[in-house]
């Protein structure tokens, strides 16, 4: 449909002020992260244009290969087994079972938490010492598993990870908002041709809140590879850098005053993540089609 | 057609306001300047209180946080209707120096600041952001100061910033727990540290408290002595080249078989636990922990302490200390020369000789200032001062040593060293590909 020219002056000037903000608050940066990134610079003095050596350095550094790892590790982990669990979760709380309202709560319940205390809890679960885990471990005769979880190379990103798992109540919200759209009808025709429960959820609900669980595997994918709270919070990147992740090698570069650097990890993080949105976009968007 | 026209109005109106709102902010923003420069001008005329923002680490739990709180009230009351010192609480030591370098980089460095690092204050003062303090350094409050710590803290000539407090580190043992062992002398060397070890590890007590998380301090600190022990005087003129470093390396691969399993990725929370509360014997730490030590640790620990300084490594450089600046105050750079003369008057104040009497005597800190070691009220801080002052040399610690980036990079050093990942060698070599 073609609009006529006051009509497409009319949405310019609606989208004018977003626009502006937009570029001022977004655009403008990534570019100057972009352009800076090339640059030689320390945060402080004036930097000097080094071309691509600041990338050539972070690629021949194995911390930053581990970080990009780990972090498509956390993405993924996000999207298989989180977005799944919260869709478990919401298609059980939307059948509204007994206690649903409290167990909702209670799945919401780590959002709402400062990330800090979470962590000093999940801190005092892993410690080696006196931890709850290992506590655990040695009352029921386990006493030879009980390890430095998160000091231990084999078993830190794991402890990470399933701390992250926690975190499923937001997903869970916005599945359970959608199934809450889903018209009365549809299940009652799936009835009518003898469908049970999980074949209602499988063949009725599921396919219906596609954009819903769109959403939460590309905030899931996004959250997953900023990630830097729970890392920083509970081991720093270690042991030995083995839970490192992009946002804190970035950090660490701005540590160590290597502001270049720090810029140039930027670049490869915002470059992973346009790769993996639109991967995730294409993928359901064939679905789609 | 009207409505179209009228949507149009609308649209422009929306457009023009939210701009309008922009610019309106803007002339706000600029009538605040106006504002803030109109009384920076009457201040000059009239005498008006000069503010001196201060982002401050020595708040809260910090030992040192009551006695220079009041410090800073009582420079507010004397100079009062003149000079106010407004504190800006900081907790966190990384934090801290985020702030402050990220202030100085947005050209908003605070009025005053403190750094535990030479090679930050060497950038900021490059940047010429840094207040020249020479002319003040070089006056009457020089007299003040102990050695060549003014001459020392110099940059290219130059004082930017004023050493205060110091890190003077005892090696510290807890008498009961190595008695209960049978070890009834004090280790001197590493062969008899590593035989107190044994025999603590098979009382049951971790004979040392070690850590790896954020700067991984207390274990850069046994680093430090394991240097010191193994390079003399001079290890650090030579770099990381220096065979004491990986011969220091060996030694903390072996300092960690005589710790808590709990160590990598340990903070300076678990290791003063472990040691607070018994159930470490020897720990390595600044003066200023003593204070909490009286406080936090469990009954007659504080009295139990014995200390000593660094141990020697096949006879050689025994009863090394380290000691150096652990914080230096610095200044933005001023234009306003009132406000010049309000950080010296700042500085003049807190580097009194009593207050930091008081304050060292408060907190078992020590500083650059030159007080009266027989007025120090703490037995085990004089007793640091006076093996301090016998030692055969002084060394400063290794992240006070190195370039920012090599410190950082120790923590991961260190874990991959204990774990096995990479050898001493190993460890050397990522501590040089950092620099």
């Amino acid at each position: 449909m073609k609009l006529k020219k006051d009509e497409r002056i009319g949405i310019i000037l609606f989208l004018l002020p977003a626009m502006i903000l937009f570029v001022a608050f977004f655009v403008l940066p990534i570019a100057f992260i972009a352009i800076m990134s090339l640059f030689e610079w320390n945060g402080i003095t004036k930097g000097t244009f080094s071309g691509f050596s600041n990338y050539a350095k972070i690629f021949s550094d194995h911390v930053f290969w581990k970080s990009l790892r780990n972090n498509v590790v956390w993405a993924f982990s996000a999207c298989f087994i989180q977005v799944p669990l919260a869709l478990l979760m919401a298609l059980i709380l939307s059948k509204k079972p007994k206690f649903w309202k409290f167990f909702r709560t209670v799945y919401f319940f780590p959002q709402v938490i400062s990330g800090i205390a979470i962590a000093t809890l999940w801190s005092a679960i892993y410690n080696s010492e006196f931890g709850l885990l290992n506590g655990i471990l040695k009352a029921v005769g386990f006493g030879s598993v009980a390890k430095n979880w998160l000091g231990n190379p084999h078993t830190a990103f794991i402890c990470i990870l399933i701390y992250g798992l926690f975190y499923i109540g937001y997903y869970m919200v916005i599945m359970m908002a959608g199934i809450t759209s889903i018209d009365e009808t549809y299940y009652e025709a799936a009835k009518i041709d003898g469908a049970n429960a999980f074949q209602m959820d499988w063949h009725v609900t599921i396919p219906l809140i596609k954009y819903s669980i769109s959403t939460c595997v590309t905030l899931a994918a996004v959250f997953g590879l900023r990630t830097f709270e729970q890392v920083y919070l509970l081991t720093n990147g270690g042991p030995a850098n083995r839970t490192s992740v992009l946002v804190l090698y970035l950090y660490n570069q701005m540590r160590n005053n290597n502001y270049g650097g720090a810029n140039a990890s930027s670049v490869m993080l915002i470059l992973t993540g346009a790769v993996v949105i639109v991967l995730i976009r294409k993928i359901f968007s064939n679905k789609e089609d | 057609m009207k409505k179209r026209i009228l949507a149009m109005m609308a649209v422009i109106a929306l457009g023009v306001s939210s701009l309008s709102g922009c610019g309106n902010s803007g002339e706000k923003e600029a009538t605040t300047t106006d504002t803030k420069e109109a009384t920076t001008d009457e201040a000059a005329s009239t005498d008006e209180v000069i503010t001196l923002n201060f982002p401050c680490i020595w708040v809260g739990t910090d030992s040192k946080a009551a006695v220079f709180g009041k410090m800073v009230e009582g420079f507010n009351q004397e100079f009062a209707g003149k000079y106010q010192v407004v504190i800006e609480e900081q907790t966190d030591y990384d934090f801290y120096r985020d702030k402050i370098r990220t202030s100085i980089s947005t050209g908003a460095a605070p009025d005053i600041f403190t750094s535990d690092s030479m090679e930050d204050l060497k950038l900021y003062a490059e940047s010429g952001k840094l207040m020249d303090l020479t002319e003040f350094l070089g006056g009457d409050v020089a007299s003040r100061f102990t050695g060549t710590t003014i001459e020392d803290s110099k940059i290219n000539g130059a004082n930017f910033a004023m050493p205060y407090e110091m890190a003077v580190v005892p090696i510290m043992f807890n008498k009961k727990l190595l008695n209960d062992a049978g070890i009834t002398a004090i280790p001197t060397s590493y062969d008899e540290l590593w035989t107190a070890c044994d025999a603590l590890k098979a009382k049951g007590v971790f004979p040392t408290t070690q850590m790896t998380n954020d700067n991984a301090w207390t274990s850069m600190l046994w680093y430090s002595y394991a240097v010191a022990a193994c390079g003399g005087a001079d290890a650090y003129s030579k770099g990381l080249e220096d065979p004491a470093f990986l011969q220091a390396a060996e030694i903390m691969q072996k300092m960690f078989t005589y710790t808590s399993s709990d160590a990598v990725g340990a903070d300076a929370s678990v290791v003063n636990g472990h040691f607070f509360n018994e159930r470490a014997a020897i720990y390595v730490n600044g003066s200023w922990i003593l204070g909490r030590i009286k406080t936090e640790g469990v009954e007659g620990l504080y009295d139990n302490l014995e200390l000593s300084p660094g141990l020697s490594k096949d006879g050689q450089n025994g009863g090394a200390y380290v000691n150096a600046v652990q914080a230096y105050f610095a200044a933005g750079k001023q234009d306003d020369p009132k406000k010049q003369e309000a950080v010296k008057a700042f500085f003049e104040y807190i580097t009194n000789q009593d207050r930091v009497l008081e304050l060292a005597n408060s907190s078992g800190s020590l500083f650059a200032i030159d007080i009266d070691a027989t007025k120090i009220e703490n037995t085990l801080q004089a007793t640091i001062v006076a093996q301090s002052q016998a030692a055969p040399f002084m060394v400063p610690y290794f992240q006070a040593s190195v370039p920012t980036a090599v410190a950082n990079a120790f923590p991961s050093a260190l874990e991959a060293l204990v774990l096995g990942d990479i050898t001493p060698e190993g460890f050397i070599e990522q501590l040089q590909a950092a620099q």
